[in-house]
């Protein structure tokens, strides 16, 4: 019985994000008799899987304190990164390799700027999304390439046992980072840095080494999503994910991680992953005009920051 | 005499700690109440219920006859009661009078507009009462001095018609001249019948200024009386609640050879220190505020980085380059605000202790959270910390748990040089005396303690040798045999005999 309790005692905000979770569920599943068939919950895996990538690499920068806006750039300059050397003729293999290593290129340029920079990291990742969107750009000069290959073909549309590999590469990435979070010493640093960075450093925590390496899992993240973007369209374009750019943000914060940072669990913003993914899906189900589904999703973001706002200053 | 203000049994109780323990307070009009009592007694949760700020659980407040369960803070000050604290509250790019009226400027028509000269007209008067008459209402609050600031506080509460003002440790940034005017403004404001609750914790200030003493201890109330009928031994007995020897636990160790040297450290401000400090010895580092103290004691950790300073350590000599490097060569620091530097609040008690250690708990690279269970567990009992869980956090703790976490978290690195800086401030008496004894252990262990406070009993009670610090020097190397108060204190200003 306590150990119920200390479960939903130490939830807090996820707890919240899963009751709204379990509310939508309901609502679309009473709504259309196609909502909670295993097909469409599949559908919402796979289509989850590229925001859900990326926020889960987000979420270790933001429990710092930090913030990655570049992601959805970087995503897509890693996904002309694999066009260009899919045209060249590379192993679809060392293609993958190659595009993981511009992540961590990438997420160690935004670490560069900020630590060593020391530039205000929503400033340097809105600066480096431009750069790095540009990029993607130059590499054929806007113009996009079809890609046709079992292997990427597989992970964008493959499915095991039913279930979709792009959902199972996200859910491996969600276990390695929730297991590092909690299992290594640069785990418990990203919470202590975060939580406060004066603490941390006379507690003898390297906080920039912490925030350096924070930073490149956000970019190998944000790589990542880019591939399964690519992988599931198969064909790449500079423009890819643009104007996407605040979703992970949304659905870090729905999963309960405070904007102060040092407070929440990458359980969490798989939950708020699910809360925007499965809105999307329900609400094109039931035919619900776009513009009104973009609403809608706002309103969702901003009620469930304030539901936990007011529950914060009730605590204090 | 009428009573302006009554608290009834009042009573405030946080997650592990009662604050205020069924409290009474009353305040006759025209007189200063000279509310004493160590840190965590509950004064201030008490001016805090009086203000508005928190809740009380249970208890009455009557103010000038009329009752109330709780206040709110706007409530409280249309009641009439106005508290000055420690920390200023002022804008300083907006002016005199506008500061004074904040949050009732005078408007006119129907767009609302300031009315400026109404608004300068209207402070004149308040201006002058309070002795800011040489300034003009327009005059900026930032060229002020912080005595004038206190001032502008004073004549806010004047223009809420005040009639409970509170005033808590108002003196600590002014001198003496600021401070006897200070006092001789008291004098007028009582004269017309406004009732003062006075905060302090200098016992001269209180023979001179207040009516009547309400002491409360650990929460409770423990006496209220005449000052003409008390000794300052009277007060202090009723604070501590014990005789102030037993504060103090004897130590019995030898003390052995130099382990711990530092020659020529300076800084900007530091100049060419050189000190030393002898296994199983206790060295305290005394000065005012702003004597360096800190500073020195951030440079020997690698927290702040000095234009030169050597450091010698069991013989061998060793560079502090970051607080990784100090705690590798066997330093600890327990900082002086708890807060900001000591105490990561938002984490658990578990991860606050065994924060600085991270290692020490790993297994195979990784970390073994059975372990690190036990051991937060082995120190949160070795230090009598009160907490529900360990999985509590840190910030719904007390004051002085939370200092005890951080003294954990130093301990639980096995230092062989720890420094303290004012490791019981702001925490109550049962957990100082808690920490005087830790202190003993450490120095049983052949250990080697740094301590930095301000406090002159305390400094004198646990250290074996004193340097007195002033404006960046050190200025006097006391031996025990030698502690007097005087002293130390003029060392401390500056007067080398």
């Amino acid at each position: 019985m306590s150990k119920v309790k200390n479960i939903f005692k130490n939830a807090r905000g996820e707890l919240s994000a899963l009751i709204m979770l379990a509310i939508l569920w309901i609502i679309f599943g009473v709504g259309s008799p196609y909502f909670l068939t295993f097909r469409n919950i599949m559908n919402i895996g796979s289509y989850m899987s590229i925001m859900g990538t990326l926020a889960a690499g987000l979420t270790v920068a933001m429990l710092l304190g930090g913030l990655d806006v570049s992601q959805y750039a970087l995503a897509a300059l890693g996904g002309m990164v694999l066009g260009v050397l899919y045209e060249a003729g590379l192993n679809p293999y060392l293609i993958l390799l190659c595009v993981v290593v511009l992540g961590i290129v990438g997420g160690s340029f935004n670490a560069f700027i900020i630590t060593v920079m020391k530039v205000n990291p929503i400033i340097c990742t809105m600066g480096t999304s431009f750069i790095f969107r540009g990029f993607a750009y130059l590499l054929t000069n806007g113009r996009y390439i079809r890609i046709d290959d079992p292997v990427f073909y597989f992970i964008g549309n493959g499915r095991i046992a039913g279930v979709p590999a792009c959902l199972i590469i996200m859910l491996i990435t969600y276990t390695i980072i929730w297991y590092v979070l909690k299992y290594t010493v640069y785990g418990r640093s990203v919470f202590a840095v975060g939580g406060n960075l004066t603490v941390a450093k006379l507690a003898g925590i390297n906080t920039n080494r912490v925030r350096f390496v924070s930073h490149i899992l956000a970019g190998i993240c944000a790589v990542l999503g880019g591939i399964i973007t690519v992988c599931q369209a198969s064909s790449c374009m500079a423009s890819q994910g643009y104007g996407n750019d605040m979703n992970g943000i949304s659905a870090v914060i729905l999963g309960g991680i405070s904007m102060a940072g040092g407070r929440g669990n990458v359980w969490g913003t798989l939950i708020g992953v699910g809360i925007l993914s499965t809105l999307v899906n329900g609400m094109t189900l039931l035919e619900v005009n776009a513009y009104w589904q973009q609403i809608i999703q706002g309103l969702v973001l901003v009620s469930a920051v304030f539901i936990d706002a007011m529950r914060t200053s009730k605590r204090s | 005499m009428d009573k302006v203000l009554e608290m009834k049994q009042i009573y405030k109780a946080f997650p592990g700690v009662v604050a205020v323990d069924k409290v009474d307070l009353t305040l006759y009009r025209g007189e200063v109440l000279a509310l004493m009592g160590e840190n965590g007694a509950g004064k201030s949760t008490l001016i805090k219920i009086l203000s508005g700020m928190y809740t009380p659980d249970s208890g009455e407040i009557i103010i000038d006859g009329r009752s109330h369960s709780s206040l709110t803070t706007k409530q409280a000050l249309d009641e009439g009661v106005a508290v000055i604290y420690q920390e200023l509250n002022y804008l300083n790019d907006l002016s005199i009078a506008e500061n004074i009226l904040l949050g009732q400027v005078p408007v006119k028509g129907p767009l609302r507009k300031v009315d400026y000269e109404k608004m300068y007209d209207s402070v004149r008067g308040i201006m002058d009462e309070v002795g800011l008459g040489h300034r003009k209402p327009t005059d900026m609050v930032r060229i002020l001095s912080v005595a004038e600031k206190q001032l502008i506080e004073i004549a806010r509460a004047f223009s809420h018609h005040v009639k409970v003002l509170v005033m808590d440790e108002p003196t600590s940034a002014l001198n003496e001249t600021e401070t006897e005017k200070l006092f001789e403004l008291i004098f007028k404001i009582r004269k017309k019948g406004i009732g003062i609750i006075y905060i302090s914790h200098r016992m001269e200030e209180l023979f001179k200024v207040a009516n009547r003493v309400e002491i409360m201890r650990d929460g409770k109330y423990v006496t209220d009386r005449p000052v003409s009928e008390m000794t300052t031994d009277d007060v202090v007995a009723g604070m501590v609640g014990r005789q102030v020897k037993e504060m103090y636990p004897k130590r019995d160790c030898r003390i052995g050879d130099t382990v711990f040297e530092v020659k020529h450290l300076s800084t900007g401000f530091l100049k060419d220190l050189s000190f030393h400090v002898r296994a199983g010895e206790v060295v305290g580092f005394f000065g005012l505020m702003g004597a360096g103290r800190s500073e020195t004691a951030r440079c020997l950790f690698g927290a702040q980085r000095p234009d030169s300073m050597e450091i010698i350590m069991e013989g061998g000599r060793i560079e502090n380059r970051t607080p990784k490097e100090a705690l590798d060569h066997g330093l600890s620091y327990v900082p002086a605000e708890r807060k900001t530097e000591g105490c990561n609040l938002v984490m658990s008690v578990k991860d606050n202790i065994t924060l600085s250690n991270l290692r020490g708990i790993t297994k195979h690279r990784l970390l073994d959270l059975k372990y690190e269970r036990e051991v937060a567990k082995r120190w949160a009992e070795k230090l009598k910390v009160k907490t529900p869980a360990l999985d509590t956090p840190a910030d719904s703790l007390s004051g002085g748990n939370q200092q005890k976490l951080v003294i954990a978290k130093c301990l639980n690195t096995d230092p062989k040089f720890l420094i303290l800086n004012e490791p019981t401030r702001g925490i109550d008496v049962g957990a100082k005396v808690e920490i005087y004894d830790l202190i003993n252990d450490i120095c049983r262990d052949n250990r080697a303690v740094m301590m930095i406070s301000s406090e002159l009993p305390e400094i004198m009670a646990m250290s074996d040798r004193i340097y007195v610090m002033c404006e960046g020097r050190i200025t006097g190397e006391v031996e025990k045999k030698d502690f007097t108060q005087e002293k130390l204190m003029k060392l401390a200003i500056g007067e080398v005999e």
